[in-house]
Parts: C-alpha cells; sequence; structure tokens
C-alpha cells in the first residue's frame, strides 16, 4: 500500500516530527524526572552524598541518611511525583473532553471544592487538622458531581446528555458560588488566614507515607481509566454526532474522563493543597515539545510528576530553613518557560 | 444494505419535526435529500444515521432496528460526514483518517492500542487514496484548506467501511470546484466499490446533476420521491421551495434549476445562461 504515494513530489510529504523529537522528548523528560528524583533525596537541611542515597534506595543504607530519606524525603517526593502527573493527566482529559484547551482542574470545581472543605477544616476545626486530606478529596469529588449534575440536560425520551459547553459554563458558575463561600469563612475566621493561604498555594511540607498510599490508588485508577480512554477523548473532539457514528458511546466516554479527571485531581489537591498551572499548561508543555498529540497521556504523566519533584524541590531549599509554596514556584518558573516555548513555536506570532 | 424508515416521526423539543416519512434505501443507491431550511432534511438524516430516537415508527438497516445494533457493530454498516466540522488539535492527516478505524479494534484492543495505526494500514491508505489526499498524510489539519480537510473528514469516515455513506450538507463552505470534484468523488466510490450515498444538499443543480434519486423534504414529511425529471417540477419547486421555477434539460448533462417564470422554460430558449460548470480535472491537485 505504500506504493500509492509513489510518484509524489518529495516536497508533498514534509517530515513534520524529527526523530529527535519524538524519541529524545520522552527521554529528555524521564532523565529530568530521575534526576530531579536524586536530587530531592540528596538536598536540604542535611546534604546527603548521591552515593548514600543510591545505597538507600537500594536497601543497603544505614544511619541518619537512611531515616532522613525513607521517612521524609523519599515519600514526599514521591508525593510530589504522583500529584503532579495526576493533575497533568487531568488536564489533558478535561481539555479533551470540553473542547477547551484552557480547562484544568480547576473548570470542573475540583479544586473550588478542596479549597472548601479544607478551609472549613484550617478555619473551623484547626484540631482535626489530621483530617484535611480526606476533607479536602471529599469536597472535591462533591463538587465535581455537582457541576456534573447542572451540565445534564435531561432530554427527550430518556436521552439526555451533557454538552462541553454546559460543562465550562456550569463550572465557572460553581466556582464563583464556592470562591464565595470561602471568602465568606476567611473573613469570618480572620486569625486563620495564614494557614488558610499556605494551604491553598499548594506545599509537601511534612508529607509523609500515609498521604502517599492515600493518593496512590486514587493515581492509579485514575492514570489506568486516563490511558484506556485517550483515544476515545481524542475522537471526542471531532464533534458529538462525528464521535457517535463513529462507534463512541459519547456520555458513558464523556462522564468516565470526568470520572477519572475528578479523582486525579481531587486526590492531588488532598494531599497537595491547591497548586495551579499544572493541570492547565502541562498538557501545552508536551504538546509543544513533542509538536503532536501522541502519548500525550503517559508524556505528560512524566512531565507533571517532574514539574513538581522540581518545584517542591525549588520550595524548600531557596530560602532554606523557610519555605516556599509550591504553587509559587510553579507559577514563577513554569510561566515563563511556558512563554518561552509559545515564542519558540511561534504561537504567539 | 437496505435502509428503511417506516413511519419515521422525530421529536426536538419541543415540536415535531419529522412526521410519517416511510422511505426505503437500497443498496448502492445514491440519495440526495433536498428542502427548504427548517424542513427536516438534516433532522431526517441524523435519524436514519441512528443519532435521533424515533418517536414514533423506526428505522431499520437489513430490516433490523438501529438501537439494536452495538454502536461498533453499527459504526461498522454506515458512517456519517457531519455538518459541524471541529478540528481536533495537533493532528496529521494520517492520524485524523486512522481515527475511522474505532469500530474495527477490537474492544480490548481498543483499550490499549486504539488509534494504533499498524494493524489498519491498508484501510487507512485506501481511503486516503481515494479521496486523493495521500499525499497530504503527515500534513496537520491546520494547515490545510477548506477543500482539503473536507477530503479528509471524508476519508475517515470512509475509514469506518461503512455499507452506507451519509453526508450532511458536505459542500458548505466550499468552492464551485471543489464541490464539484466532491461529487465526482462521491460518484466515483459508489461506482467502484458500491457504496450507498444519502447525502443532504442545497444546490438543485448539483442535486439534479449528480444523483439519481431525490427526496424533497417540506414540513417534515416526504412531498416528492424520485429521479430529478420526477422531484423537480415546477409544481414541487412552488409548494416545496416557494418559489417559481423549473428544472431545465436542453444541456444534458447540465440541468439547471432556475427561478423564471414557467413559460420561460417551456420556450426553453429565455434561460439565462447559468450552467453548472463541469470539472476541469486538470486543475485538481491530485
Amino acid at each position: 500500500m505504500t506504493t500509492l504515494t509513489a510518484g509524489q513530489p518529495a516536497v508533498a510529504t514534509p517530515a513534520t516530527r524529527p526523530a529527535w523529537r519524538r524519541y529524545g522528548t520522552p527521554a529528555g523528560i524521564v532523565l529530568v524526572l530521575v534526576l530531579g528524583l536524586a536530587l530531592s533525596l540528596a538536598l536540604g537541611a542535611v546534604r546527603i552524598p548521591l552515593a548514600d542515597v543510591f545505597a538507600t534506595l537500594t536497601g543497603s543504607g544505614e544511619g541518619a541518611s537512611e531515616r532522613i530519606i525513607m521517612s521524609a524525603r523519599l515519600p514526599r517526593a514521591l508525593v510530589a511525583l504522583l500529584a503532579g502527573a495526576n493533575l497533568a493527566v487531568s488536564g489533558v482529559l478535561l481539555q479533551g473532553v470540553t473542547r477547551n484547551p484552557l480547562a484544568d482542574p480547576g473548570i470542573i470545581g475540583v479544586t473550588a471544592g478542596a479549597g472548601v472543605a479544607a478551609t472549613i477544616v484550617l478555619a473551623a476545626f484547626p484540631a482535626a487538622a489530621h483530617a484535611l486530606p480526606l476533607a479536602a478529596f471529599l469536597g472535591a469529588m462533591a463538587s465535581a458531581v455537582f457541576v456534573y449534575a447542572v451540565s445534564w440536560t435531561p432530554g427527550a425520551a430518556g436521552k439526555g446528555g451533557t454538552s462541553p459547553v454546559r460543562m465550562v459554563l456550569a463550572g465557572v458558575a460553581v466556582n464563583a458560588i464556592l470562591g464565595a463561600v470561602i471568602g465568606v469563612l476567611i473573613t469570618a475566621f480572620a486569625d486563620r488566614i495564614p494557614a488558610v493561604m499556605f494551604w491553598t498555594a499548594g506545599s509537601f511540607n511534612g508529607r509523609g507515607w500515609s498521604h502517599l498510599w492515600m493518593v496512590l490508588p486514587y493515581s492509579v485508577v485514575g492514570l489506568t481509566l486516563a490511558f484506556a480512554l485517550r483515544s476515545r477523548v481524542r475522537i471526542l473532539e471531532l464533534g458529538d454526532d462525528t464521535a457517535s457514528t463513529m462507534g463512541i458511546s459519547v456520555e458513558r466516554t464523556r462522564l468516565l474522563a470526568f470520572a477519572a479527571a475528578a479523582l486525579l485531581a481531587g486526590s492531588a489537591a488532598s494531599v497537595a493543597g491547591l497548586v495551579g498551572f499544572v493541570g492547565l499548561v502541562v498538557p501545552h508543555l508536551v504538546r509543544l515539545a513533542m509538536g503532536s498529540n501522541r502519548l500525550i497521556v503517559p508524556i505528560s504523566a512524566f512531565a507533571g510528576g517532574a514539574l513538581l519533584l522540581w518545584a517542591d524541590l525549588a520550595a524548600r531549599t531557596v530560602l532554606a530553613p523557610s519555605e516556599l509554596p509550591v504553587g509559587v514556584v510553579t507559577g514563577l518558573v513554569g510561566g515563563p518557560y511556558f512563554i518561552f516555548l509559545l515564542y519558540k513555536s511561534g504561537w504567539l506570532r | 444494505m437496505t435502509l428503511q424508515a417506516h413511519d419515521l416521526a422525530v421529536d426536538l423539543a419541543p415540536r415535531r419535526v419529522l412526521t410519517g416519512v416511510n422511505v426505503a434505501i437500497e443498496p448502492g443507491e445514491m440519495v440526495a435529500i433536498v428542502g427548504p431550511n427548517g424542513s427536516g432534511k438534516s433532522t431526517l438524516l441524523r435519524a436514519l444515521a441512528g443519532l435521533l430516537r424515533p418517536a414514533a415508527g423506526q428505522v431499520t438497516l437489513d430490516a433490523k432496528p438501529l438501537h439494536r445494533y452495538p454502536k461498533r457493530a453499527l459504526a461498522r454498516r454506515r458512517g456519517l460526514l457531519a455538518q459541524s466540522a471541529d478540528l481536533p488539535q495537533l493532528t496529521t492527516v494520517r492520524e485524523h483518517v486512522a481515527m475511522g478505524r474505532h469500530a474495527h479494534a477490537s474492544a480490548l484492543a481498543s483499550l490499549f492500542r486504539a488509534g494504533d495505526q499498524s494493524t489498519h494500514n491498508a484501510a487507512i491508505d485506501t481511503a486516503m487514496h481515494r479521496c486523493g489526499i495521500a499525499h497530504l498524510a503527515d500534513r496537520r489539519m491546520e494547515a490545510l484548506s477548506g477543500g482539503e480537510r473536507q477530503r479528509v473528514r471524508l476519508a475517515t469516515t470512509l475509514a469506518q467501511e461503512p455499507a452506507v455513506l451519509m453526508l450532511d450538507e458536505p459542500l458548505t463552505g466550499l468552492d464551485i470546484e471543489h464541490q464539484l470534484s466532491l461529487l465526482d468523488l462521491l460518484k466515483e466510490l459508489n461506482t467502484t466499490t458500491g457504496v450507498t450515498v444519502v447525502c443532504v444538499i442545497h444546490e438543485l443543480g448539483l442535486a439534479l446533476r449528480h444523483f439519481p434519486r431525490i427526496l424533497a423534504i417540506h414540513d417534515g414529511t416526504i412531498a416528492a420521491d424520485g429521479s430529478g425529471r420526477e422531484v423537480l417540477t415546477t409544481p414541487t419547486l412552488r409548494t416545496v421551495f416557494g418559489v417559481e421555477g423549473c428544472a431545465c434539460y436542453d444541456l444534458p448533462d447540465h440541468p439547471v434549476v432556475v427561478c423564471k417564470s414557467p413559460g420561460d422554460c417551456a420556450a426553453g430558449r429565455e434561460l439565462p445562461q447559468v450552467v453548472t460548470p463541469s470539472l476541469n480535472r486538470q486543475s485538481l491537485t491530485r
């Protein structure tokens, strides 16, 4: 069948994607991730030589280094990695499902829902702070379910449905409501503002194995669903009618992708607080760097994980011994880099 | 595959858009659906494609109601080139066409390798070749002209390998050359592969020239059904479209529908010289 194009002038088939981009970019992202992981384990209040880091990871570590890595740095790094992967893949799914390149986990109310629940706990029940991740997760899920319910239109003969536009608008409305609730709460509990603000900007301070076990099941389920749904979500981009006549169950696909995105972003928010930017920008970063949508789900997962790993490393080392909120770092570093990529690719010209 | 509507009625809340539609489309037919705006022709096409649930009656494909087909099984039998053209991000022509293979990937394989191109290469190549876009395979959709994009979308539908090909106003936004080449392509597909073609179309002259059978829809019912000569008569044009006119067959391959008093047509000479141009194949970039 390849002979069909014989006779076409060679210039008619420009290689739009050089091979180095197709294989080099994912390899580079994985390299950055591994390097970030190694440095996360090595750097901090106590510097641990990379040799000791390696020894600890292979099970032959000992003494203080081993304790620091195994009880604090490794779980914290893994939580950051998973949270980043979750947020990035959540963004990929939502941008596809809503057909909106500006969609991110915030748009389906997950962020605001987690924010309200966390604010309630931090402001009104500071003694119950250990329940914060669970509360944030439940808040995120409740508000995602509400957004989905609002965007559902009952149709004739029981054949209702959602639409991407309704979903986005419902999310905007729910965000406005929940934002107002947060405003009321922090006005009423003004003395708790610093704690709320720090959580809201996102942080991995003090995250340990229990947080990892909390987020891991949702990551596994959400990332698996995202991987299984990826091609269907792409076909949805052709429009509901086209996708449906191609054999896609449009509503079921949309619901599953929505649920996966909510699980991913909600679990990330529960352990990381509200880290912006990752869900919105990582998918675009990956597309710009790859020049295509191929493997967007797995590569975004790695890129999101690498981004938060490095952001957390910077957050806790740049101004040591004080810690920056990780959301501040993602914005400060990721934003300019994103603009650089936009210019390089010619999108802003 | 015989596509049949039996006493079909369709509601688009709050009103009934189609009532009592009975039609049978046999394998290998080329049928145009014409009618004024709002008459229900797109609704009829979408109901025939199984996208709308009938309020009464049913649509059958080979005597089996559409809703009894699993979605993928139906997708392997009929394809629809929908009216709206959503442009997926950063997609090459080949990737776009490959999406048409979704219904042919097994359920398990589609979980893990849908959009996987290797197993479906032959069908994808054939579809691209038939639509004359094989040389564009690695181009991005954003970089194509409207006419090329429409061919890609058609190739994507053909990659489904449907027995019935449905098109909803596929000529919208195309210049006359691309309109004609697309219609010629449909005819060619119909002749070479035997695919049934059902097409909603606005231009009556093009419908007459390219489609042996025409359904005229008026107020949600079939007002006329038959060959162009039988359907596009002066009375039908008056009742269905609300215009005075007639089809002129003086130029055998180039029937034109004009809006002029019917008397002129009988005289046959005072017609405006609006002739549907024939296609200069050399100018096509194939």
